[in-house]
């Protein structure tokens, strides 16, 4: 059984993270930092950005605020950081569940992880590296779920953890309403294959999704196969279909929605909503839930006799 | 015979080309244990349907990638049915089980997407269900007739048409 995890306050964080780097407890830390952004007018603004850290030094450049969006864990499973032994990671809620994931597949060992759980009641939206005034997108349907305004880390997953939520007030929804799911279920058949077709002509096929996403870790992917090719590479409509479908589906029962797909897009393509379709119906058809167990079955790998069979002559 | 799917809609392309009246080009995959032979059975027991159907053998339902099927479309099938063993009767024991639980996903994604649902098609038949098979056919060859050629991803034309019912 796992000792009870202790709650710290940051500084305290990050006395630890260089006690244990010094020892070389620890090879690489894994948190959020501050970088400058130039603007068009000369000017700088500070902007969040993710902060690898492998010596003492760095530790100190380590923050948390409202502007932490991104989801660390995607770097878990990228070859760069395969050679580290021990990495410490800064995870919210919403990211730790890809961890859970990752942990079912196999893909990482729970024991080289450090895991530092943030305790987040909402963040702010980005746009192309920019933040706004609204809340995330993600955070929105976070917040309506039934684990609460301030989502909790689990505790019994997490090594350590940082229990104060970030400064400031939690920021204001979006004014103008977004298509949501039940928007989009309303429409006829028709109607939403046309607003599919609309944005799925606008993809660059630039894989910013694909390189975000913290369950896309395929080493070579189906879209970049040549022999056979599968998916059309050029962008256009009938390949950007597949690749967009392929992707939705790969993702099945698979999918925590933290939503970095979509903010990383630079088309702005509500891939979410497809995610996000995909949760409700793995829901609906089988009762489950990704991320919310490291130790359960993957849906798609498990089966059950009486499984719904209607659509089937 | 073909090796690709592309092929197979090439050909099934062409040969229905010929006649003046547009007739459905349906792809079908079928598990060579079961649906296979009943296609077989069907065929050696001279039952008659429809010919504008083109088959893709492959070893099992469970074998049927989500891909397969989206590729399909985007080579110009205007349906797709995808065939195995009864549940139980799987010739690797659970194949048809997995393969359920992606056929019931991918229709309801393919449904969000806006298309037609009378364009994909599942069915378990027996080595021993020809009549079955032709059936199927049948009346699959009749939904996919309804729903009209599928254009939905062709170049220029596509954009913002949809996915036109009729």
């Amino acid at each position: 059984m796992r000792a009870r995890i202790k709650v710290i306050r940051m500084n305290e964080i990050k006395a630890k993270l260089k006690a244990l780097l010094k020892n070389a407890e620890l090879d690489l830390v894994i948190g959020y930092g501050e970088r400058k952004i130039p603007t068009s007018d000369g000017s700088e603004i500070t902007g969040i950005c993710p902060l690898f850290v492998t010596r003492e030094s760095g530790i100190d450049g380590l923050v948390w605020n409202r502007h932490c969006v991104h989801n660390l864990v995607t770097y878990l499973t990228k070859k760069e950081y395969k050679d580290y032994k021990k990495i410490a990671i800064f995870v919210k809620p919403c990211d730790l569940k890809a961890i859970y994931v990752l942990c079912q597949e196999n893909q990482i060992d729970r024991q080289r992880l450090l895991i530092i759980g943030l305790a987040c009641n909402g963040m702010i939206r980005e746009k192309m590296g920019i933040s706004t005034k609204e809340l995330a997108g993600k955070c929105i349907t976070c917040r309506e779920s039934s684990e609460g305004a301030v989502a909790r880390c689990q505790k019994e997953h997490t090594d350590l953890m940082i229990e104060s939520t970030p400064e400031g007030s939690i920021p204001s929804s979006s004014e103008k309403k977004a298509l949501t799911l039940e928007d989009l279920e309303k429409m006829s058949g028709a109607d939403r294959w046309a607003f599919w077709q609309k944005q799925f002509q606008k993809c660059l096929r630039c894989y910013a999704c694909r390189a975000v996403c913290p369950l896309c870790y395929c080493e070579q992917c189906v879209c970049d196969m040549s022999q056979p090719q599968w998916i059309e590479k050029s962008p256009h409509l009938k390949g950007n279909f597949l690749f967009h479908l392929v992707r939705a589906f790969h993702l099945t029962g698979r999918c925590i929605g933290c939503g970095e797909c979509e903010r990383v897009c630079p088309m702005g393509l509500p891939l979410t909503l497809l995610n996000q379709k995909m949760i409700k119906e793995v829901k609906d058809l089988y009762d489950y839930e990704s991320g919310k167990d490291p130790e359960q079955a993957p849906v798609l790998s498990q089966f059950r006799v009486d499984d719904d069979e209607s659509f089937i002559k | 015979m073909e090796k690709t799917i592309d092929q197979a809609c090439r050909s099934l392309k062409d040969e229905l080309g010929k006649d003046k009246e547009w007739r459905p080009n349906i792809i079908a995959f079928l598990c060579n244990w079961c649906s296979y032979a009943g296609a077989d059975l069907a065929g050696t027991s001279r039952l008659k349907y429809n010919s504008n159907v083109r088959l893709i053998r492959v070893p099992c339902s469970g074998k049927v990638d989500p891909l397969f099927i989206l590729r399909a479309f985007a080579d110009g099938a205007d349906g797709v049915l995808v065939s195995g063993c009864h549940p139980g009767d799987c010739h690797y024991s659970t194949g048809n089980y997995f393969a359920r639980r992606k056929f019931a996903l991918l229709k309801r994604l393919l449904e969000f997407c806006g298309l037609d649902e009378r364009r994909i098609h599942f069915s378990w038949v027996s080595a021993a269900e020809g009549g079955k098979w032709s059936k199927v056919v049948n009346e699959t060859v009749e939904a996919v007739h309804k729903a009209g050629p599928f254009k939905g991803l062709e170049p220029h034309e596509g954009s913002d048409k949809g996915d036109k019912d009729e």
